[in-house]
């Protein structure tokens, strides 16, 4: 035996000699090739660390899936790489999402963390679904499942192919969110890279129309990307405020709570969450006696967010009966904000229990002003509305709903984007303390309380007729873009007097015209407008309707405002006192600002003429304090006798363009593609359809859209629906986040790969707006705006770009001077009224207010563009008001408006004009631009707006030639027109109480055909307008409702 | 359950640690528990399963007295635990944890059954080495396992023979062993195209193995006198491509000094000395590979040859001379195979394989002439253990018991459990073998040509296999024929020749993938079928009268996945042995017996790792000679999960 032994072993030490000697005999030892092979059969990538599912879960792996009705399950056949994958079958209709778990077995990934990634293939039912992958770590060293997810759309998103997603885990950030149960939000929390043990997908409620995908060999690999440095990012719920100081708590007036939200600290139950970006709170401690935490807010500038403190599960309180029956109860705290903090909303929500957590919010700055200083803050909560907002998963929008009062939950603290000046990347430091319900403020009267209580019978009070010297001192100023030009006239108003003052003005900002009471040592009494209902004066309009706005700088000289106006001629006009609300956009540094109208020492009156881009002017007499509660107007005829006449030989436009008609749909519309909207969009004929709709236009990127394939309109969907509905498009590239490139690959993708020849193009979105995320100066848009369009032309010479103007200002010039031999056109937004300072006889005049514009605007283009280039004029906006729109929006109103702007488009044809829009959504005001309704909206799906009537008889109405007509009265115009042998006459009554009789006098319209009529009566039914045969000759009589639009076509 | 390993590590670990060094060690230990929660060099796989199999008997032969229904019922888990610290060494364990449904209220401790254990490396790819257990063969002549091989086995049947050789790791003429296992394996480049030195180690057999409690794994018998060692050393070169030489020896010995010498016994230590086995086979090796040279891949040609002889040690005690006598037994045995083949293309090639055998009466290798299969009967065994027409070649080739429970009145097992199985990784004396043959203990239908496989002693002749291929191997038609006859005739006591025996088998098979070529049939649609004839026949000589056994093995099956993951089987086999002259145990067989079975079943892999086998079906036996008849229905349901 030892000889076989010795043998073996000296045969084994002669082979590792020989091995150790033979290469210098040039002999190579090398491993046999079959072995070779052999470990290639069974070798896996090398770079995977961690497996989470390839052909099965690791050893004692298992799937979970929320809700009950998603399922995950590994079907037969479905691997993208071996026989099967997991399908993960969602339900679109909720949060939903499946996990992948390892059983007994945690993966530390730290050592991949800055160079690893998340790998995996998947595959899409449909193509297009919107995923997150998330890594969840255990629960059990901190309590807590902690998830980081990202979207896939970022790393290639989900298609109907098998796709492999590479997700670095550097992007997931060190930091992810648990989902807390009790109090129903994800806090976030530090994420345990050494202990992985879930690999999730993920949707969210209503991202998809289904969710069916694949996933398949899902694994951790190792240097996959080069190493990211990881700079220890400081998160803002970890700052310190070593300097931050206790609100003076003694100083707080003398109130008291009624229900304390934030004391020292979050009350027991509750709790705070955040939303936005990298917003955080943190419960500061403050070195005071009295009182030990802050509730410090870091808002994020970049993004809507807000941090939101709640009572908790079942601690809601009933504020109703306090809000109603003690008109004072107030929500108060101390508040202060670090340098350059201003804007902060005050939002009250009511709990979820019905599905819907309404919030109703003020911008706290109406209630006293935010510095760097603690302040204490009482908001009466009857000044918050009863309308709130919710978000609406489903639908993807803030909708309207009632909060419920007896159910308040919690109170928020936002901002909007950009709202609040801090440095880049800092956050909005906001602190509040002793966050409470008081059951009252001192001293304080609820104005609706007052003005309901208020009795005098004080007769009119004289404070200026212009007689005197002292009298004519007003002044006047100016925004950069307006003119005005105001002397004492001789007046003739019926109240007498020899002066009265004579405004002209050219309004495309602001101007006013103010007398200074206090710099005019005017007598105290004349200041005391405390004891009087309202303010009257004497104005005259050479107009059918004048606008103006009425302006009180207060005792604190906090402005305040209300709108008024006056017919033609001279009327008296009363604006009640308690017509008044603070203005929102500007206030004096100095003002002391309470949100109250204080007016024991008033400090100036306003006159401000009112109607963007318009001009006129009016007179104004005898300004008196008065307590008539109305103002003395002349009785309304029930009737008015007029001829309507015409001449077909005298053509006005010889070919309307059909671009007027243009509208806007908008990409976050998620009614937009239903059939019904298709059916009612065709059916108004607008030739031009503007996508993807305002602010998001330079926001969103087309090609991220289109591969999400989720709810939103992309740039492919909407050309079928251009095409269905029988429209062109006109695109608005992204020039806020987007860049020239991409905008040529629009380009590219629409009229050389899809063939499709759309030619006019949009550079960008009201850049100049403050309220855009992106505005920037005008020399920089300019030359921008040509980097655009050079690229865009280069991959397509024949398309049409416009470039982005206002109405009237040195921002044309500025962009024209670097543009203006590359662009084709301008672009103008217009909306007549305000927000707030909705007027409906403002409204109606408001068309005529083109007649200024667009000549204008014309005048402009030819002073600052190239000599002898024609520039196109594109209308890409108009509606009635800017923001917020109310009721007038959905009435026949907005109606008349609509007819009667398209009628004077007609006549100064530009060559595109879009209105906004086909669905927006309701607002807290009570309106929506939309003349279709959103699902869910109280009237209805898709139900047609007045506006949309009167659009669809104003199409039908107003093609071909545009022929004068008129009726001699400005509130009744006529549009005629003749378009290949139809003849038809639109009639715009805008007459409140009376109607037209009215003689058709037009030579040449005759014959039989239709008469249509949109009236108040059937402008809000589903048929809208009635429709009837008519006969017509010369001296027809036709009468034609007040607020009516009357179309009669004949052949 | 590793989390759960790994903490009571932990906790072993952590307990014993002083407070002063605890900071530094429970950083140690928490490094060392990350590496394995991370997996590193750590894989843990294994499989559940779970069974149960109810098999009732029937016919003539049942007893009434005897229970006729076995039901075995059990849920196991087989931990497959793989450690590989780095790339060159690694290690394996696996263990079994089973629980029988019939003892589940007595079994109060659950026994670890280990079942395989071993340290491997592998330095460079090159140097490999095993400790403990390991699989290895070397040549049919010298390092072996002869197994059972069926033409065409349906799926049916032949997956649950498979099931019942892994329980003993048997498979692919792998011995398995336990010791030490050198191996060197590499290309020495420009001189050998590959280049092999094995040296093996390993014990064979142990004293006094006890088959008792439920151990029957290692041995026929139950007891081994001595410890029974092996060693070998193999060089086998390549060169010029297809150039193969090579040479072994092998040497298995008795370790005298593991006698336990009983003083009450007389002559027990002279007894150590005449038993004591010492055992060389040496073997050279020849060959080219025409096809290697060309690099032709598409042909086969090869013609190798094998040259072994074995020389046993033979002692005997002269009481006269009070001395030993030590003689050598010497055998060769020759193997000469030719390999022809050329696949034309996909759909056609064909394969011939010609052997031509020689083996001495005298050449003995026990490590290549020891048996895996030892016919017996499985199931029902506790109805009329012994009766020999009770047998049945079906239950012996696909069942096994991994825990039987047995009646109190069993007579031949305690009542604990025990395994039942026809598959035997044990190796025999050639004393053993000698026994079993004169017994007539192997299985007519399976090993009356070579009971031993290749290496079976004195046989000479000729065995070719022929297989051709068409249409991707859609259709597959194999014949068998062997004509072998014994080299040297056996002899009386008279020392008087017996005619020498003949044995022959032949045989065709053909199956049948439809799904190869008929583009519609996505999965295997695969029908098959065999028919081989083996015989063994003495002719008659003078006074002697002729002895034949002729057996016929028909093969039908079915097997059909219609979908992915789901396939429907069926099998039929059936036996017919006609004996003539035939006397086992001293009692004549009958003329005729004839075997049937029949299974069908269903599998569905519920996903890889997971699936059930449902069967149902029925063997039985015929007995001419009015010796009765058996069945036996039997059911099988089985899920399995692998992790």
């Amino acid at each position: 035996m030892n000889k076989y032994i010795k043998t073996g072993f000296a045969a084994f030490a002669g082979i590792l000699f020989t091995m150790s000697t033979a290469s210098f005999a040039g002999i190579q030892f090398k491993p046999l090739k079959k072995n070779v092979k052999e470990v290639k059969k069974s070798e896996v990538d090398p770079k995977v660390v961690c497996r989470f599912f390839d052909e099965d879960f690791v050893s004692g792996g298992y799937a979970y899936w929320y809700p009950d009705n998603s399922k995950v399950f590994i079907p037969e056949e479905s691997g993208k790489n071996g026989e099967v994958a997991m399908q993960f079958n969602l339900n679109a209709a909720d949060y939903s999402g499946g996990s992948v778990c390892l059983y007994n077995l945690l993966y530390d990934l730290r050592p991949y963390f800055t160079a690893g990634a998340l790998n995996f293939w998947i595959k899409g039912k449909n193509g297009g679904e919107i995923a997150w992958a998330a890594l969840v770590d255990e629960e059990n060293a901190d309590g807590k499942k902690t998830v980081v997810r990202l979207p896939l759309q970022n790393y290639g998103g989900i298609s109907n192919e098998w796709r492999q997603i590479s997700i670095p885990l550097a992007d997931f950030g060190k930091r992810g969110v648990y989902w807390d149960p009790k109090k129903r939000v994800e806090v976030p929390n530090y994420f345990q890279w050494e202990s992985v043990g879930e690999f999730r997908l993920e949707i969210k409620k209503a991202d998809n129309k289904e969710f069916v995908a694949w996933v398949d060999d899902i694994f951790i690999m190792k240097d996959m990307f080069a190493p990211k440095v990881i700079t220890e990012e400081k998160y803002w719920d970890e700052l310190e405020e070593p300097d931050l100081s206790s609100p003076p708590v003694a100083q707080r007036p003398n109130v008291i709570d009624n229900k304390v939200i934030f004391g020292d600290d979050l009350p027991a139950g509750g709790f705070a969450y955040v939303y936005g970006g990298k917003t955080a709170y943190k419960v500061q401690p403050v070195k005071s006696a009295e009182n030990k935490g802050v509730f410090a807010s870091y808002l994020d500038n970049s993004d809507y967010c807000g941090v939101t403190l709640a009572l908790g599960n079942g601690n809601s309180v009933d504020v109703e009966a306090l809000r109603n029956n003690r008109k004072a109860a107030a929500l108060a705290f101390w508040a202060k904000g670090k340098p350059g903090v201003k804007q902060i909303y005050v939002g009250i929500l009511d709990d979820e229990s019905d599905g819907a957590k309404v919030q109703t919010k003020t911008i706290l700055g109406d209630w006293g002003q935010l510095d760097t200083s603690w302040k204490y803050f009482m908001i009466p909560l009857r000044r918050f509305q009863d309308v709130g907002k919710y978000w609406d998963e489903t639908k993807k929008a803030e909708v309207v709903g009632n909060i419920k009062w007896n159910q308040i939950n919690e109170i928020r603290f936002s901002n909007g984007k950009n709202e609040n000046k801090v440095g880049e990347g800092e956050p909005v430091s906001f602190f509040v303390d002793q966050v409470s319900i008081i059951d009252s403020i001192p001293d304080y009267i609820d104005p609706d309380d007052y003005w309901a209580a208020f009795k005098s019978s004080l007769p009119d009070l004289m404070i200026n007729n212009f007689e005197t010297p002292a009298d004519q001192k007003w002044e006047q100023s100016i925004g950069p873009k307006s003119e005005i030009k105001a002397e004492m006239v001789k007046s003739d108003a019926k109240n007498g007097g020899a002066f009265a003052a004579k405004v002209a003005f050219k309004m495309n900002d602001w101007c006013d015209f103010v007398y200074r009471f206090k710099d005019n040592n005017s007598p105290e009494e004349l200041r005391d407008w405390s004891k009087h209902w309202g303010i009257k004066f004497d104005m005259y309009s050479p107009k059918g309707y004048q606008p103006i706005n009425v302006q009180i700088n207060d005792d604190g000289d906090e402005i305040f405002i209300a709108s008024a106006g006056g017919q033609k001629g001279w009327t008296e006009v009363v604006v009640p006192f308690k017509a008044f609300y603070k203005f929102p956009y500007y206030q004096p540094p100095q003002a002391i600002q309470n949100g109250k109208f204080d007016m024991k020492s008033i400090l100036a009156l306003d006159f401000k003429p009112s109607g963007e881009g318009t001009s006129g002017w009016f007179m104004i007499d005898n300004v008196r304090l008065t307590n008539d509660h109305e103002a003395k107007v002349a009785a309304v005829a029930e009737k008015v006798d007029l001829n309507v006449n015409g001449d077909f030989a005298k053509v006005l436009n010889p070919q309307i363009n059909p671009g007027i008609f243009g509208i806007n749909v908008a990409l976050w519309d998620g009614d937009l593609l239903k059939p019904a909207t298709f059916e009612y969009v065709k059916n108004v004929n607008h030739s031009v359809i503007r996508y993807p709709g305002g602010l998001r236009a330079d926001d969103d990127h087309w090609k991220e859209i289109i591969a999400k394939k989720d709810w939103m309109v992309d740039a492919d969907e909407i050309l079928d629906f251009a095409d269905k509905t029988n429209n062109s498009l006109m695109i608005t590239v992204n020039f806020g986040s987007g860049t020239p490139q991409e905008a040529a690959d629009w380009v590219k993708h629409y009229n050389v790969e899809l063939k499709k020849n759309i030619r006019i193009w949009e550079i960008g979105n009201e850049l100049y707006g403050s309220w855009h995320s992106f505005n920037c100066s005008a020399e920089d848009y300019g030359k921008r705006a040509a980097e655009f369009i050079k690229a865009m032309k280069a991959v397509d010479p024949t398309i049409l770009c416009a470039v982005v103007w206002v109405l009237e200002g040195d921002w044309n010039k500025i962009v024209f001077d670097q543009v203006k031999d590359l662009a084709d056109g301008v672009i103008i937004h217009h909306y007549p009224q305000h927000a707030g300072e909705e007027n409906d006889a403002g409204l109606l005049g408001a068309p005529q207010s083109l007649n200024d514009i667009i000549p204008n605007v014309r005048k402009q283009t030819e002073e600052f563009g190239t000599p002898g280039k024609h520039y196109e004029i594109w209308l890409t906006e108009w509606n009635s008001v800017d923001f917020k729109p109310g009721p007038q929006t959905l009435g026949q109103i907005n109606a008349l408006f609509v007819a009667d702007y398209l009628g004077t488009l007609a006549f100064h044809n530009v060559e595109h004009a879009d209105y906004w829009d086909v669905h927006n959504d309701l607002t807290e005001q009570g309106g929506d631009y939309g003349y279709l309704s959103r699902t869910g909206a109280p009237d209805g799906d898709n139900v047609p707006r007045p506006s949309y009537w009167a659009f669809k008889m104003a199409s039908e109405s107003l093609r071909g030639k545009l022929i004068e007509s008129k009726s001699g009265d400005e509130n009744v115009t006529t549009y005629l027109s003749e378009d290949k042998g139809k003849k038809t006459l639109m009639i715009v009554n805008k007459y409140k109480k009376t109607k037209g009789n009215l003689t058709i006098s037009i030579p040449g319209f005759k014959g039989s055909g239709t008469v249509a009529q949109l009236t108040t009566e059937n402008s809000k039914s589903l048929a809208g307008y009635s429709s009837a045969p008519i006969t017509v000759a010369e001296g027809t009589k036709i009468s034609v409702p007040p607020y009516s639009i009357t179309v009669i076509t004949v052949k | 359950m590793l989390r759960r390993i790994i903490t009571l590590i932990g906790v072993v670990f952590i307990a014993t640690i002083s407070a002063e060094e605890k900071t530094d060690k429970l950083d140690k230990i928490q490094r060392t528990l990350d590496n394995i929660i991370s997996k590193a060099g750590i894989s843990f796989d294994g499989v559940f399963r779970s069974q149960y199999t109810p098999s009732t008997m029937s016919g003539s032969l049942a007893a009434d007295t005897n229970r006729r229904t076995e039901s075995n019922e059990y849920t196991s888990v087989d931990f497959d635990i793989k450690a590989r610290p780095n790339e060159m060494v690694g290690a394996r364990v696996q263990f079994r944890m089973h629980e029988n449904w019939q003892n589940f209220f007595s079994d109060v401790a659950n026994p670890i059954f280990t079942r395989w254990l071993s340290i491997d490396g592998n330095v460079k790819n090159m140097l490999q080495f095993n400790v403990g257990d390991f699989r290895e063969q070397l040549t049919p002549l010298t390092l072996y396992t002869p197994e059972i091989e069926i033409l065409n086995e349906p799926f049916v049947f032949a997956r649950q023979r498979k099931l019942a050789e892994e329980e003993l790791f048997i498979g692919n003429n792998d011995r398995v062993v336990q010791g030490i296992n050198l191996k060197f394996e590499a290309e020495i480049a420009p001189i050998f195209n590959e280049f092999h030195l094995n040296i093996i180690g390993s014990r064979l057999r142990n004293i006094q193995t006890s088959i008792d409690n439920g151990s029957k794994v290692t041995s026929l018998l139950q007891e081994s006198p001595f410890s029974k060692y092996f060693l070998a050393g193999n060089l086998d070169v390549t060169f010029l491509k297809g150039v193969n030489l090579g040479v072994t020896d092998v040497f298995i010995f008795d370790q005298k000094n593991s006698y336990r010498i009983d003083t009450k016994k007389v002559g027990d230590s002279i007894t150590r000395d005449t038993t004591a086995q010492r055992m060389n086979i040496m073997s050279f090796r020849g060959g080219v590979d025409i096809d290697n040279m060309i690099e032709n891949e598409d042909l086969t040609l090869s013609l190798k040859g094998e040259l072994a002889s074995s020389k046993d040690d033979s002692t005997s005690y002269d009481p006269d001379a009070d001395e030993l006598n030590s003689t050598d037994i010497v055998g060769n045995a020759i193997n000469v195979t030719a390999d022809v083949g050329y696949k034309f293309s996909e759909m056609f090639g064909l394969q011939l394989t010609g052997s031509f055998i020689m083996n001495d009466e005298k050449f003995r290798n026990d490590l290549a002439q020891s048996p895996s299969f030892y016919g017996d009967r499985i199931l029902n065994n506790e109805n009329r253990l012994f009766n020999d027409d009770m047998y049945n070649t079906f239950d012996a080739l696909y069942h096994s018991v991994f825990k039987f429970c047995p009646l109190a009145n069993t007579n031949r097992w305690k009542k604990a459990p025990f395994m039942k199985t026809s598959y035997w990784r044990s190796i025999q004396t050639q004393d053993e073998l000698a026994y079993l043959t004169k017994k007539g203990c192997f299985d007519d239908a399976l090993q009356l040509v070579y009971p031993f496989g290749p290496a079976t002693a004195n046989r000479v002749g000729i065995d070719a296999k022929l297989k051709v291929s068409a249409l991707k191997n859609g259709i597959v038609a194999d014949i068998v024929l062997v004509s072998l006859k014994q080299k040297t005739a056996e002899v009386d006591t008279n020392n008087n020749p017996f005619p020498k025996v003949e044995y022959s088998q032949i045989g065709g098979g053909l199956k049948v993938d439809i799904s190869k070529f008929l583009a519609p049939i996505k999965y295997p649609l695969e029908i098959s079928g065999s028919f081989v004839g083996s015989g063994a026949k003495t002719p008659e000589d003078g006074s002697i009268k002729n002895t034949e056994i002729k057996s016929n093995f028909i093969n039908l099956g079915l097997y059909y996945k219609f979908w992915k993951r789901t396939a429907v089987m069926f099998g039929y086999q059936n036996i017919t042995n006609n004996y003539t002259n035939i006397i086992r145990y001293g009692v004549t067989a009958p003329e005729k017996v004839t075997l049937a079975n029949w299974s069908i079943g269903a599998e569905w892999s519920i996903s890889d790792g997971a699936s059930v086998v449902g069967s149902i079906g029925k063997m039985s036996r015929e007995n001419s000679n009015d010796r009765g008849d058996v069945a036996q229905t039997v059911g099988d349901i089985s899920l399995s999960v692998k992790f």
